[in-house]
């Protein structure tokens, strides 16, 4: 018992007491065997159309309505049609012969002075054939030739009377001597002339002419006074009365659309373009408006012409109804009104645009038309192109300079990544397919690697309304958004190969929803979400 | 932020050579020679009719529990001294928490004494330093850094769960003194009262954090709290504080760190030969005032979804480049608002890790000086820090001088394992070693050798799961009844 005692206990000893080491762990180089791959998020961006609208370039084309619909608008103001253009009065004269009888001259020779007057009436002649109600004259000179081969001394006045009666000139005139000769100018303002029209006469102004002939101890001769009277250089403040119907051309347009310059390739309709044009007319006149010729230029120098058969007559532009007061109006062409149709004209892809208008004046002889001095029609043209329609096979290219040399050392000296793949993620609310590509060039561009092996859309369309009706300013609106995710995969060696990049070529491509088969409207509030995320392979196996 | 890596560093420390889970091993109680049997239930009454523990001798505990590191298993090696850790099997072992602690608790003095008629009555006084650590570490730690966050591993709705990732450890003084009385032949009760002298405490309140990860975007959403309490270390870490333990005197007896504990017990013998144990043990608490901190962040509420670049993606030149940067500054802004550890300095109260233990032994057979005996046990714990333990055991009794045993034991989360335990009684002096498994006999040496051919080497037991060992020198005395003679060796 003892010695089992003993032994039981030396055993328990030699048991607690010793600490064996079984086992050789001998590492040389230690490798973690842990591959983990971290994902973080790097931006996020959420843009509106109306954030790109205002920060475009020219964003003054592009506009936006009460509802959000947002419209390409390309305007053009025409040189105003003034009324001296309207208005075309020439130079007046009017001739007259006094010759007195032969009983006047017994008078004359018994009495030593005789005075006569005569008076006519002379038309106040306009090319148009206008039949004037008045005139008021701001300025002018009227002019007095008097000639005769009679040596007897005249003196006298010539009268100027309008319709009303009223004197509205005179002028005295005298020659003590012979020979007989007097040529007079006189300036005047501010005359207003009512004329004489009735069947015989338009237009018409009564001339008197009252001459006193006084003989003297060498009055001989005698002979007939021709008197001539002319009104020249003269303004007109204003006319009154029947304007004649006329055609008068008017400022031609000429619109550059920057839209279809070389950079923009692809077939682009627009559903419901129009033409506006916007008058401001302050003459007392109707005006009837013609489109002579309409015509676009595309990039490649084609030619697209549309006649004026190719127009439907437009409605009359009203004229004020008192001096001083404008009448705006606004006539609009549209697919409705022009053949062919404005969308066709539009999917020509003009890069100018141009036409030559006439303006028809008083196209219903109104009688109590009035023209101003002031008076002008102006005339806006403004190319409104609301964005419905479609888009097909679009692509837009750029380049740019790069330089990825300190991207490339800061990746190689993370010794432990492996491969970075850049996560795109886009919710988009427009109702547009768009892909990128980006092609990697050296200095001699040539290509070195590109972000994708093929073309790959990178966002795809949103729904969009189709169940309204298509006049219905909701069909073709965006109604959701669509989420597409595309993963692009970095390893590190496609990285270095990039070390001798220099240019990057930009390719980006799309159409509307359905590949540019249905029409869609963009309105301001749609929108885009993009955001990038990268997720890291890393390999901490030495 | 700084402050918070300090303690963590030295807690890091302080788990090499502190206490993980307040156990005990899970023989003790099966051995009636053993004076520390009331520890495990204070109505046990050892045999000796005096009891003198060896002062700082008498009792050393000392377990150690990994549950994810095993070099033999984890490293892989080639041959060629190149090795690779394995973290497929790191994960598959530690289940939902990775943890690593360790507990050492050295029995300063211990004095216990039978009285009375019949020698009914037991009481008892020791004095304890006990000290713990654990560090807990959630599963999705390591999926995190073996698989990231958008690896192949699938994290439970895309949320690494950080919850419960925790440190405490706390290290303390117990003053103790125990009394037990049979209330008749079959009825025992006991009770230990215990004064509480806390030094260093390190407990994690509050631990919810989480960091979620879209699947799609990648985005970045943290949440959850953090909260660590402290006492006895901020001076340690921070460079205008003095640390309680440069004051010997204070730090010894002069603390403001005071708590009150019991151990409760009942031992029934319905029969004879059978003994039903039920005990309560480690109740306790300790409030802590001195050099206390607490280092709480903020609602961690922070979500990162990249750079927002809407509101200057179309500026060029200096003005895109100032309003990335205003951006990149608010996300800084919002981050350090997020994780903002406030240090506050409240005096906190921790609760011991108490436990309850349930026994019954049978004896076997009693001729001839040799006594067998059958026992189970289970403990478990009073909150969820403490995993159970079930154990089955076998002692033979040899005579007055000698117990020895074997038993199988299963851990909650820990393979099961043989131990062994051994109590001799050589005259008065008594020796004793309680081993739960021989895993501390298995060791495995991992050598690194560097390129210059230096060698660090570490050597580690090869299976550190749950290793328990408590082992001492008593003087034992009256371990016969009258009429038995002297036991002799």
């Amino acid at each position: 018992m003892f010695l089992l005692k003993r032994s039981l206990f030396a055993l328990a000893i030699l048991l607690f007491a010793s600490s064996c080491v079984k086992d050789e762990v001998e590492v040389n180089d230690l490798n973690y065997g842990v591959n983990p791959q971290f994902g973080v998020p790097i931006a996020l961006a959420n843009i509106s159309a109306q954030q790109v609208i205002d920060n475009i370039e020219g964003d003054d084309i592009i506009q936006t309505a009460e509802d959000g619909a947002v419209s390409l608008v390309f305007i053009d103001t025409l040189e105003k049609f003034r009324a001296t253009e309207l208005l075309n009065l020439q130079d007046q004269s009017y001739g007259f012969q006094m010759e007195l009888t032969s009983t006047e001259y017994a008078t004359l020779f018994g009495e030593g002075s005789y005075t006569a007057t005569q008076e006519e009436v002379f038309s106040f002649v306009t090319q148009e054939g206008d039949r004037l109600d008045s005139v008021r004259f701001e300025s002018g000179i009227f002019g007095l030739n008097i000639s005769s081969q009679s040596n007897i001394p005249i003196s006298g006045t010539v009268r100027v009377f309008d319709d009303s009666g009223q004197e509205v000139y005179s002028t005295d005139f005298q020659d003590p001597s012979a020979p007989i000769s007097i040529s007079q100018e006189e300036n005047f303002e501010n005359i207003k002339v009512e004329f004489i029209n009735n069947q015989d006469v338009a237009n018409g102004l009564r001339i008197q002419y009252e001459v006193t002939f006084e003989v003297d101890e060498s009055s001989a001769v005698t002979g007939p006074l021709n008197i001539d009277l002319s009104l020249s250089n003269y303004e007109v403040a204003s006319a009154g009365g029947l304007i004649a119907t006329r055609t008068s051309s008017l400022d031609g347009i000429d619109v550059n659309v920057d839209l279809f310059d070389d950079s923009f390739v692809g077939n682009l309709v627009f559903a419901d373009p129009r033409l506006n044009l916007h008058f401001e007319n302050s003459f007392g006149i109707d005006l009837g408006f013609q489109i002579d010729e309409l015509y676009g230029l595309n990039a490649e120098m084609d030619l697209f012409s549309v006649s004026e058969d190719g127009f439907e007559e437009f409605p009359i532009i009203e004229g004020a109804s008192f001096p001083g007061e404008t009448v705006s109006s606004t006539l609009s062409i549209s697919n409705q009104n022009m053949t062919p149709s404005l969308t066709d004209f539009m999917a020509f892809e003009p890069e100018y645009i141009s036409g030559y208008f006439s303006g028809l004046i008083n196209p219903e002889e109104e009688n109590s038309s009035f023209i101003t001095a002031d008076s002008e029609l102006g005339i806006v043209m403004e190319a409104v192109l609301p964005i419905y329609g479609s888009v097909e096979d679009f692509y837009l290219t750029d380049t740019a300079k790069v330089n990825l040399g300190s991207l490339i050392t800061d990746a190689n000296e993370v010794g432990e990544l492996q491969k970075a793949d850049i996560r795109l993620i886009v919710d988009n609310g427009l109702p547009v397919d768009a892909g990128v590509q980006i092609v990697f060039t050296d200095s001699l561009y040539q290509p070195l690697d590109s972000l994708f092996a093929d073309d790959t859309f990178v966002f795809n369309s949103a729904p969009v309304n189709t169940s309204a009706a298509t006049d219905d300013p909701n069909y073709g609106r965006a109604s959701g958004k669509t989420k597409t995710i595309t993963d692009i995969a970095i390893p590190k060696d496609r990285l270095n190969d990039l070390e001798n990049a220099t240019n990057i070529l930009i390719r980006v491509f799309g159409a509307t929803t359905n590949g540019g088969d249905q029409n869609i409207r963009l309105f301001s509030e749609d929108e885009i979400d993009i955001s990038l995320a990268a997720k890291l392979s890393l390999n901490f196996d030495e | 932020m700084n402050n918070f890596k300090r303690i963590l560093t030295i807690g890091f420390g302080f788990c090499l050579i502190a206490g993980a889970k307040a156990q005990q091993s899970t023989q003790l109680g099966t051995f009636d020679f053993l004076p520390q049997s009331v520890y495990a239930n204070p109505a046990i009454k050892p045999k000796g009719k005096l009891n003198i523990g060896i002062p700082a001798l008498s009792g050393v505990y000392v377990e150690h529990n990994n549950n994810w590191f095993k070099p033999n298993e984890f490293l892989v090696t080639d041959g060629n001294g190149t090795a690779t850790l394995a973290p497929e099997r790191i994960l598959e072992s530690i289940d939902d928490f990775a943890f690593i602690g360790q507990t050492t608790n050295i029995e300063l003095l211990h004095v216990g004494l039978k009285f009375g008629k019949d020698k009914r009555h037991y009481a008892h006084f020791s004095i304890a330093e006990r000290t713990q650590f654990g560090l807990k570490i959630p599963e999705d730690v390591f999926n995190l850094a073996a698989y990231g966050n958008a690896g192949q591993y699938q994290f439970e709705n895309n949320t690494a769960d950080f919850s419960g990732l925790s440190v405490n450890g706390i290290h303390f003084r117990e003053y103790a003194l125990g009394y037990n009385i049979d209330i008749n032949e079959k009825l025992s009760v006991g009770a230990r009262a215990k004064y509480l002298y806390g030094m260093e405490n390190i407990h994690t309140d509050q631990s919810t954090l989480q960091l979620y990860t879209d699947p799609e975007t990648y985005a970045l959403r943290s949440s959850g709290t953090f909260r660590l309490q402290t006492s006895g270390i901020y001076g340690l870490v921070e460079d205008d504080r003095e640390a309680v333990q440069s004051e010997m005197d204070t730090y010894i007896l002069g603390l403001n760190n005071s708590g009150f504990g019991a151990d409760l017990g009942v031992v029934y013998k319905p029969i004879e030969k059978l003994k039903l144990e039920i005990s309560a043990n480690d109740l306790g608490f300790i409030n802590w005032k001195s050099d206390v901190a607490t280092l709480q962040s903020g609602n961690a509420e922070f979500l990162y979804n990249g750079v927002n670049l809407s509101d200057f993606i179309f500026e060029e030149g200096d003005d895109f480049d100032d309003g990335l940067q205003s951006e990149l500054d608010s996300i800084v802004d919002d981050l350090e608002n997020a994780y903002d550890f406030q240090t506050t300095h409240e005096n906190f109260r921790t609760n011991l890790q108490g436990f309850m233990r349930y026994a019954a032994s049978y004896e076997l057979f009693d001729v001839n000086k040799f006594k067998g005996t059958a026992w189970a046990n289970f403990i478990h714990g009073l909150n969820e820090n403490l995993l159970s333990t079930f154990s089955l055991g076998y002692n033979q009794e040899i005579g007055h001088g000698f117990q020895l045993g074997v038993h199988f034991t299963k851990r909650e989360a820990s393979t099961g394992s043989f131990g062994a335990g051994m109590v001799y009684n050589a005259g008065p002096v008594q020796f004793y070693c309680l081993a739960d498994n021989f895993r501390f006999v298995n060791m495995t040496r991992v050598s690194l050798i560097d390129d210059e051919g230096n060698r660090t080497e570490l050597i580690y037991p090869t299976n550190p799961d749950d290793i328990r060992v408590n082992f001492g020198i008593n003087l034992t005395f009256g371990m016969k009844e009258k009429g038995q003679g002297v036991t002799m060796l």
